[in-house]
């Protein structure tokens, strides 16, 4: 459902004219639970905005549910994110001031999904990745895992065909991190929502039913780790 | 829990609701206390000054047409035509001839008219009973004693002594003159000046009052007579320089002229042609109506400039209120970029970011403006009620100027909201600079900030 | 008998007559008051004359100088430079019924019009207006002899000059005409309800070429008090020759 094919892309680091992809082609489909691994450097965070929109390739194609998306304007490309991506960070990214709540019922508010159905799907997600009764509170009052929790909730509350997640237990513990990769995991598996995880982590690795090792802007291998 | 409202929804491009984004950025406001503070402090600061000086200003402007009005120029006035442009020489070959027909058309009317005769001289005064000898060039006025205390208020003004009586070798003095010279009611003063016919004349008069008006253009410069007087000696064989009239009006100098010309009309007095009277054979002569703002034209380009220069004011307040904001708005948009990038990541269009941080930017301009305006309020309430007291600034100023030594204030709402209002959209439109380098930015290069 | 009583009678009548003649014949040999004027004036007109003077004016702050020199041609033209510091280079012109001033620190040349003629000369007691006019008084004055008065052991004739119309400054004036040499001596200016506004007084006198100039001219205001100006002729020449141009505009400016 997402297929991406020969992709390219460079791009200018102050002095220095990096080639992040060389030519990378990949397919994914639906309820993956895709890893891509390779030291810093090796292109893997941009091969993800590319996916998720956030970039265009320099050249290749991207398809998205068949729809071609890298000769899109900046404003299509606004409205597939909008509506079919969902990403966590691995800084959580969340508006401080918003409570957990509104931090996801704003990725539906941006939407114009009408007001009840808002709160309907808003505390269900909470509720789901664990943070039932903390919906008033604000990310300084939540530690680091429960804020990446509600940033997960956020990615999911408006049903993504896929959810990006760049390095999402980089600052987690590793307790921490492996719940919230359990939970991703989860969901994963109830809803079927495509993850994929960018990381150089062994243990994000380990978890991942799909690993593809990147390096130095090439798909070096591409194997089925564990099967669901 | 905070409720977000969203607007229409099955369009495929959804919009998120200007409410949403103004929530946000009324709750993004809380995030840098002490910054937003000491931006507030700044506008509400420019704000209540603007409001203040332009309170003073307008203060100034009816003050001076109040004086104007009520002791130099009256509500309009009918003299020679061509006159008023000669005014400063005094001239008395430029005469309204046929007084009695002109003033009975408008006593007819239920128009007050003061006929005046107003010339150059020089008042002499000498040693004994005078401090010293002295003498200074003046202007000077021969006035119809009751004629005049209808139209003018140079009868509430006097001070000392009494008001003129037609026929008696007296004249009025300011409180300014008399201290100068070192004057009193009853001393002696020499006049010397020429006759309408160019002779050198001399009266000798005696001090019979002493007067104070608010309006010092007047105090320094003017001394009055009776008109009988002047025209005897001056030989005007009943012409006058000019005919004030008193109208009513909302505004000083805002009068309706058209009761003063169905007047004359009605009396069949000609405003372009009056025939003379005394000087034997017909002659025309022709006079005119002049209204306040004829009369008035240079100093209301003198107000032009204090206008000008209070624009200038006025920019530099901006520019003040623009600094202090943008650099407000700078730091938060920068120390967001990560933030602004999750948010782009997210799916929100760059005109809903913009909208935020206008919304944030106007917010803070709203907020300034609006303690600005309640400080602004304040200072006005002060100002009308106490005013500023310039008058030891005053004391040794050459210019013609026309407000007395305190100066009040004006309530003007409009000038308030105004600048409120201006504030609040200055202060938003400042945002759109910083947020535009930002969202010119790849959204992964935002992203990876700090 | 009858003889003698007609003698009488003729005697009478002619001594009568001679003393009517008496009466009479000082008057019919003396001058008429425009005849003294007529003198008078004569006596003030020369074609081209060179003075050296200065200017001292009087008031409650003390005596100012003011130095100058003056070319003159006939009634009507004169130029004036002052050569005293403070107003070095500034010049008075006239031509005819024109009056100019040139103020060298400014470079500026002013014409005086109209009431501007009423301003004094340097703040002294004579005006711009003054020195216009002098187209023969005859035309601006009636005359009328009022008797003869002593004005500094001299006899001089008194006459009453009354302003024939309104294009004078002056409605009357009263002149003392020196007898002898007809040097107005003495002159005062009234205003029009009668008080007297100037006096001016000839001090000295000085001979040249057979004209006799006031050397020393004292005027006083007589609505001020320790206010006059006195003007003192050093040097008159009378007859020479004029610079060239130098009543012309462009040398005003030089």
């Amino acid at each position: 459902m997402i297929t991406v094919t020969d992709v390219h892309k460079e791009y200018i680091d102050g002095e220095t004219h990096v080639r992040a992809l060389r030519g990378v082609s990949l397919e994914i489909d639906e309820a993956e639970f895709l890893s891509i691994a390779g030291p810093s450097g090796s292109g893997k965070t941009t091969l993800l905005n590319i996916i998720g929109c956030i970039d265009t390739a320099d050249s290749g194609s991207v398809e998205i549910d068949g729809a071609p998306v890298n000769g899109s304007s900046k404003r299509s490309l606004v409205e597939i994110r909008r509506a079919k991506i969902g990403f966590v960070f691995q800084n959580f990214n969340l508006i401080p001031v918003l409570t957990a709540y509104e931090n996801v019922a704003m990725a539906l508010a941006l939407m114009g999904t009408p007001e009840s159905e808002i709160r309907e799907r808003t505390m269900k997600l909470l509720r789901e990745v664990g943070l039932s009764g903390m919906e008033d509170r604000r990310p300084a009052k939540l530690s680091g895992g429960q804020q990446q929790r509600v940033a997960v909730a956020r990615a999911l509350v408006k049903d993504p065909i896929i959810v990006l997640a760049d390095e999402p237990t980089a600052n987690l513990d590793s307790e921490t991190g492996e719940s919230i990769l359990k939970l991703m995991e989860d969901i994963n598996r109830k809803r079927g929502t495509t993850f994929v995880f960018s990381t150089h982590d062994q243990m994000v690795m380990d978890y991942a039913y799909r690993l593809c090792r990147l390096h130095d802007g090439l798909i070096e291998s591409d194997e089925v780790r564990r099967s669901a | 829990m905070t409720v977000f409202k969203s607007s229409r929804t099955g369009h495929h491009r959804t919009y998120a609701g200007l409410r949403m984004l103004a929530v946000l950025a009324a709750k993004n406001l809380t995030r840098y206390r002490r910054r937003t503070l000491i931006t507030v402090s700044a506008i509400a600061f420019g704000v209540a000054i603007f409001i203040g000086m332009a309170s003073m200003l307008d203060g100034l402007i009816a003050e001076g047409d109040r004086n104007l009005v009520r002791y130099e120029t009256a509500s309009a006035a009918i003299t020679g035509t061509g006159y008023w442009d000669e005014r400063e020489q005094y001239p008395l070959d430029i005469t309204v001839a046929d007084v009695d027909a002109v003033v009975s058309a408008l006593e007819d009317g239920d128009i007050a008219a003061a006929p005046r005769v107003g010339f150059r001289g020089e008042l002499i005064v000498h040693y004994d009973p005078y401090p010293e000898d002295g003498s200074v060039h003046l202007n000077m006025y021969g006035i119809d004693p009751e004629r005049d205390a209808r139209v003018f208020h140079l009868a509430d003004a006097l001070i000392e002594g009494q008001f003129l009586d037609p026929g008696e070798h007296g004249i009025l003095i300011s409180a300014w003159l008399a201290e100068r010279l070192g004057a009193e009611v009853g001393y002696p003063v020499t006049i010397t000046t020429r006759t309408r016919d160019g002779f050198h004349q001399i009266l000798d008069m005696d001090i019979v009052g002493i007067y104070e008006t608010p309006n010092p253009t007047v105090d320094r410069s003017a001394i009055y007579m009776p008109l009988d007087i002047a025209d005897f000696y001056l030989e005007m064989r009943g012409a006058v320089t000019a005919i004030h009239l008193a109208l009513p009006e909302p505004v000083p100098g805002a009068a309706d002229l058209q009761p003063v010309r169905a007047a004359l009309e009605r009396a069949g007095v000609n405003l372009t042609e009056s025939p003379a009277a005394g000087d034997g054979g017909p002659q025309s002569s022709a006079i005119e109506l002049l209204s306040f703002d004829e009369m008035t034209a240079e100093f209301a380009a003198a107000m032009e400039l204090q206008d000008a220069a209070f624009a200038v004011v006025l920019l530099l307040l901006g520019v003040i209120a623009v600094v202090g904001i943008s650099n407000t708005m700078l730091m938060a948009v920068l120390e967001r970029e990560r933030e602004i990038g999750m948010m782009r990541a997210l799916g929100m269009r760059n005109g809903e970011i913009r909208s935020m941080f206008v919304f944030e930017s106007a917010g803070i301009g709203l907020i300034g403006a609006a303690i600005g305006l309640l400080l602004g309020a304040a200072l006005v309430w002060y100002l009308t009620a106490h005013g500023i007291d310039y008058s030891a600034v005053l004391a040794d100023v050459e210019m013609d100027f026309r407000f007395d030594g305190v100066l009040y204030g004006v309530w003007s709402p409009r000038t308030m909201i105004t600048a409120a209002v201006g504030a609040a959209v200055l202060a938003g439109a400042v945002a759109l600079l910083p947020v535009r380098r930002i969202l010119r930015r790849g959204i992964s290069d935002s992203l990876r900030q700090h | 008998m009858q003889y003698l009583r007609i003698a009488r009678r003729k005697a009478w009548r002619i001594g009568l007559l001679v003393a009517l003649a008496a009466l009479v014949a000082p008057s019919a040999f003396a001058l008429s008051a425009d005849e003294i004027i007529e003198r008078m004036e004569d006596n003030q007109t020369h074609p081209t004359s060179y003075i050296e003077g200065e200017m001292v004016i009087t008031d409650r702050f003390g005596d100012r100088v003011s130095t100058f020199f003056a070319h003159t041609e006939g009634d009507d033209r004169f130029l004036v430079e002052f050569t005293s510091r403070d107003e070095e280079g500034q010049r008075v012109l006239r031509r005819n019924d024109d009056l100019y001033l040139y103020y060298p620190d400014a470079r500026e040349t002013i014409r005086l019009t109209g009431s501007a003629l009423r301003d004094s000369l340097l703040g002294s007691d004579i005006s711009y207006e003054d020195m216009t006019g002098g187209r023969g008084l005859a035309e601006d004055y009636k005359f009328e002899l009022l008797g003869e008065e002593t004005v500094d052991d001299r006899r001089c004739y008194k006459i009453e000059l009354t302003a024939r119309g309104t294009n004078v400054a002056y409605p009357k004036q009263i002149y003392w005409v020196d007898s002898e040499d007809f040097v107005l001596r003495k002159s005062e200016q009234y205003a029009r309800a009668g008080r007297k506004l100037k006096v001016t007084e000839v001090l000295e006198t000085m001979e040249q070429d057979g004209y006799i100039f006031p050397a020393r001219i004292r005027i006083t205001d007589q609505t001020r008090r320790s206010s006059g100006t006195e003007m003192i002729l050093h040097q008159v020449d009378i007859g020479v020759d004029l610079p060239r141009g130098v009543f012309s505009l462009e040398q005003l400016t030089w």
